[in-house]
């Protein structure tokens, strides 16, 4: 079982990779980020669509056709 | 190039490469086995981002005979330091700063198809008022899937540190003393209220990880879990995720032992008096013209204002965190280059850390500067501590040339408040002793007493 998760590890033991991951704090890492990517997803939309709004407001008609 | 005792007692862990000296000047030899790496930071703009945006420490590529000639790609000679600092010398928007710009740098790196291979505090300087990465080397190619190598060793040195600060007690920055590869999860997960378990960062980064950590020391890993990796975009949103827990972390001094004493700096001063001093101090730093100041006792640096002005890279070393704080607040605020602030406390300073004792310097072994002040200092190390005059004088020979140093007699209302709650046996504590003791170590150029108060000012240059 440990194998398993030794060689998943593997690139990161490339000789200049010189940093102990530690296997719990790999593992956390895998949960954390499968939980935060969606979070990010959905904020850099957001951001995408506010910025359209943003601009459209305050450039006006002409600037928000070529946006579209 | 034969002699290995060049190398730099820091410059071991990474076999990337090592940092060396040779007459004098400071080189980092770059190994084979990290080649493509330094090609891509270079071809790929990535090192010409981060050095335009002051994110990098510039280097030249140089032809220097090598330290170690059969592992050397190149030699390259990095933009020269003013001064090391480490974290446990920083205050709480120090060490905060230098988080945020790590992660910043790992933006870049990523959208250059590279990522930070470690995320230590120690690879971070104070370079003309900015955090910047000294260590060229912590870069490695990108491969999707792979999580963040230095995702532990941030949440040690960063994270950790800034939550015991921002939500426990200011003071725990000290642990970093300690703890050289950063403070233990598990320790930070214990020392920090309950509360911090229900916001979402540091309930995920320090107290879930410090729990994975203590699961997994000694247990194998399911196959499932072995298998799984993580793409870019939940990448991504993890280093979103480490970017807003740390910014959410706040600290205010007002807290501490001296808060309020900052806000009127000159209160057992007249304002004659203080004025007189700002004059005095500036007539002598005018006359001596020091490339380098210590200012041993800077509270928010009032005076080491007058040195930085005058062109002199600065030190204002304070034992309060708060005064660091502020100063390095208004440090940020006036865009000042040639001056840092720093956590120190002349009762016990910097020691020298880690390996061998040789990976982080004392205060000492970063000594000398080229002019000192002390001011309204001496009578807080010689009847607070109880160091004997000549003890005092010895060691600030050891930390500088020029010594601008005020004397507090004893009849001094900041003497009395000192003496008040205790037995005074400081009967060599006179003009005549100070004069006597610092004398054997200093000559003394100039004495003037300050206006409105019974102390005087010296210049001295040490013998």
């Amino acid at each position: 079982m440990h194998f398993q998760l030794i060689r998943l590890m593997t690139p990161l033991l490339r000789p200049h990779a010189y940093l102990d991951p530690g296997s719990g704090s790999f593992l956390v890492q895998l949960l954390i980020a499968g939980i935060v990517g969606a979070g990010f997803l959905i904020k850099v939309y957001w951001k995408k669509i506010k910025s359209l709004f943003h601009r459209s407001d305050s450039e006006k008609e002409e600037d928000s056709d070529v946006q579209q | 190039m034969s002699s290995s005792d060049q190398r730099l007692g820091a410059s071991f862990r990474d076999p990337s490469g090592f940092l060396f000296t040779q007459k004098g000047v400071l080189y980092r030899q770059i190994n084979r086995i990290y080649a493509e790496h330094y090609d891509q930071l270079m071809n790929s703009k990535l090192y010409a981002k981060l050095v335009y945006s002051g994110l990098l420490i510039p280097h030249a590529e140089v032809s220097v005979e090598p330290v170690e000639p059969s592992l050397a790609y190149k030699i390259i000679k990095p933009e020269p330091l003013q001064f090391i600092s480490y974290p446990y010398e920083w205050s709480f928007s120090q060490l905060k700063d230098a988080a945020l710009a790590t992660l910043s740098i790992q933006k870049l790196a990523l959208d250059s198809g590279m990522v930070l291979k470690d995320a230590s505090a120690y690879n971070i300087q104070f370079h003309f008022g900015k955090p910047v990465l000294i260590d060229t080397l912590s870069f490695e190619i990108y491969r999707e899937g792979e999580p963040w190598v230095a995702y532990r060793q941030f949440c040690q040195h960063f994270l950790a540190p800034l939550a015991l600060i921002a939500h426990a007690d200011v003071r725990l920055s000290q642990l970093l003393r300690v703890y050289i590869d950063g403070i233990p999860l598990d320790l930070a997960a214990r020392l920090l209220p309950r509360r911090t378990r229900y916001g979402l960062g540091l309930a995920a980064h320090i107290h879930m990880h410090a729990a994975a950590q203590k699961r997994y020391a000694d247990k194998p890993v399911g196959k499932e879990q072995a298998t799984r990796k993580i793409s870019k975009l939940q990448f991504m949103g993890l280093m979103d995720s480490l970017e807003s827990t740390t910014r959410k972390l706040g600290w205010k001094p007002s807290g501490t032992e001296w808060g309020d004493y900052y806000t009127a700096s000159s209160s057992h001063y007249s304002a004659p008096a203080f004025e007189h001093k700002k004059q005095l101090v500036g007539n002598f730093l005018e006359r001596i013209h020091p490339t380098t100041t210590w200012d041993l006792g800077a509270n928010t640096g009032e005076f080491s204002r007058l040195a930085a002005r005058m062109g002199s890279h600065t030190i204002a070393f304070d034992i309060d965190p708060a005064a660091v704080e502020q100063n390095y607040l208004q440090v940020k605020a006036n865009k000042d280059t040639l001056m840092l602030p720093l956590l120190m406390d002349f009762t016990n300073p910097t020691p020298s850390l880690g390996w061998h004792n040789q990976e982080r310097h004392s205060l000492l072994e970063r000594a000398p500067a080229d002019a000192l002040l002390a001011l309204a200092l001496l009578h807080h190390l010689a009847i607070s501590n109880n160091v004997p005059l000549p003890l005092l004088a010895s060691y600030f020979q050891s930390l500088g040339r020029w010594l601008v140093i005020e004397w507090v007699p004893k009849e001094d209302s900041q003497v009395q408040k000192l003496l008040a709650s205790r037995q005074d046996i400081f009967s060599d504590y006179h003009q005549e002793g100070f004069e006597t003791a610092f004398g054997m170590y200093f000559t003394i150029h100039e004495k003037v007493s300050i206006q409105d108060s019974p102390r005087i000012l010296y210049l001295m240059e040490k013998k």
